[in-house]
């Protein structure tokens, strides 16, 4: 005996849902309300992200830059250091020779090579490029220019330079400064990785400004 | 079933249902709106910037999408039973190389300067190492908290966290090294070889860390109301 009709298929299958009756009334459309339920962890991650950004900006802004101030590069000679341009730890002690100043990737080394200098500034000038050319894989000079800082005659060029180890290189950006101070030789040397140059010139120039006898 | 048969509840079962990035009741949608406008506006910015350098942006592009590409094939294939969203997908790939890049570039350079001012010997060796950390995770972690926070559902294991974990950090790691790729053909002197340092960047770390982190974030915020 079999329990299957005629045709020998199963009887269809009941549709999952025929128990359950369509209900005479169904809510109305809704538009789905704001979940505020969500508001306080979304302002927190709002907050969080505000402050890494804008409180590390704030910050940035309400710290006063460091600066060197007034440095001795030698004899009676000194200088203004820009805001944010501080002494090298070496440096700090004030000891002879080149003074350097850093900013970020800036550096600026000064001294006065001679006191009682006769000559022009262009020969100092050139005595730096000569050093320099010793030091670096690579240099390349832009042009001379002859100017009177304040009362004092000063020559600059920039230069490009590829600088080495044994292990790596990179090239970096300067400008080379002298002037004669008063019968003294003052010597600049501004080096910075390539390409940012732009952001320390206005530093630069304030600085050489500043070159003067001390009082 | 016959369209009179077919029931009328409001409550469809939620097998294979797969929430939405865009949830226009869901705050955190609106703070991702908000976040990537903003974000988005820095980011062409350096973009255009950077395309000056047309042949080596073009190249930096074609080698990190040639990384990128299979890595997201493969992440998002790691969840064998439930796919994520694409679009959900997609918005952990804008926040990691959209908002994120753009809000640690601002965010690095701001806490690099205030470390300069505050200690200046530390900052020049340091201070890369020091800040980047601390900014960046936070900024990709906040994406994967900012989705959950717009699709909750989507969330209901340490996977699902990896997932999109990975992915923000994916992006987070694309956008970063196309400017790595810019910045080292700019930098490079002629005739000296960059291939040591480009691929060592190429490989990158962003993927692996923020897919570590965020791992087990479900485990912290728990189970979805729904």
């Amino acid at each position: 005996m079999s329990a299957l009709p005629p045709d020998g298929l199963p009887p269809a299958a009941t549709p999952w849902n025929a128990a359950h009756p369509t209900p005479a009334w169904t809510p109305p459309a809704t538009r789905p309300a704001f979940d505020r339920s969500r508001l306080a962890p979304t302002l927190a991650v709002a907050a969080i992200v505000a402050g890494v950004v804008l409180g590390g900006m704030g910050l940035d802004r309400a710290i006063a830059e460091p600066s060197a101030g007034t440095v001795s590069l030698g004899g009676t000679i000194e200088m203004d250091a820009a805001p944010g341009w501080v002494l090298a730890p070496a440096d700090a002690g004030g000891s002879g020779g080149w003074i350097e100043l850093r900013k970020s990737d800036g550096l600026l080394y000064a001294t006065v090579t001679d006191q009682s200098y006769r000559g022009e500034a262009a020969a100092i000038l050139a005595a730096q490029e000569s050093e320099l050319r010793s030091e670096t894989a690579q240099i390349s000079f832009g042009d001379e220019q002859d100017v009177t800082v304040g009362a004092n005659p000063t020559v600059m060029a920039v230069f490009e330079a590829v600088v080495s180890d044994s292990s790596q290189s990179a090239t970096v950006d300067g400008e080379l400064v002298a002037m004669v101070v008063d019968g003294n030789a003052v010597a600049l040397e501004v080096f910075i990785s390539q390409g940012e140059f732009g952001s320390i010139s206005d530093d630069v120039v304030a600085m050489v400004s500043s070159v003067r006898t001390a009082p | 079933m016959t369209a009179a048969s077919r029931p009328t509840s409001t409550r469809a079962p939620r097998w294979g249902v797969q929430a939405s990035l865009i949830q226009l009741r869901q705050p955190a949608f609106w703070l991702f709106v908000v976040a990537l406008a903003i974000g988005g506006y820095f980011f062409l910015d350096e973009q255009l910037a950077m395309s000056t350098l047309a042949q080596a942006y073009a190249v930096s592009w074609l080698l990190v999408l040639a990384y990128a590409l299979p890595v997201a094939v493969l992440v998002y294939r790691l969840d064998l039973f439930e796919r994520e969203p694409k679009l959900m997908l997609a918005g952990a790939l804008l926040w990691g190389g959209v908002i994120a890049t753009s809000f640690a570039g601002l965010a690095n350079e701001a806490w690099l300067s205030v470390l300069g001012k505050v200690a200046p010997d530390l900052a020049a060796p340091w201070g890369a190492a020091i800040v980047g950390p601390g900014v960046e995770e936070t900024l990709k972690l906040m994406g994967v908290v900012t989705l959950y926070l717009i699709a909750s559902s989507e969330f209901d294991g340490v996977m699902d966290g990896f997932v999109y974990g990975a992915m923000v950090g994916l992006g987070f790691t694309v956008v970063e090294d196309v400017s790595y790729f810019i910045q080292a053909a700019a930098l490079a002197p002629g005739g000296v070889s960059q291939s040591g340092p480009v691929w060592e960047t190429f490989l990158g770390n962003h993927v692996v860390v923020t897919t570590r982190d965020s791992a087990g974030s479900p485990i912290y915020v728990g189970t979805p109301a729904g």
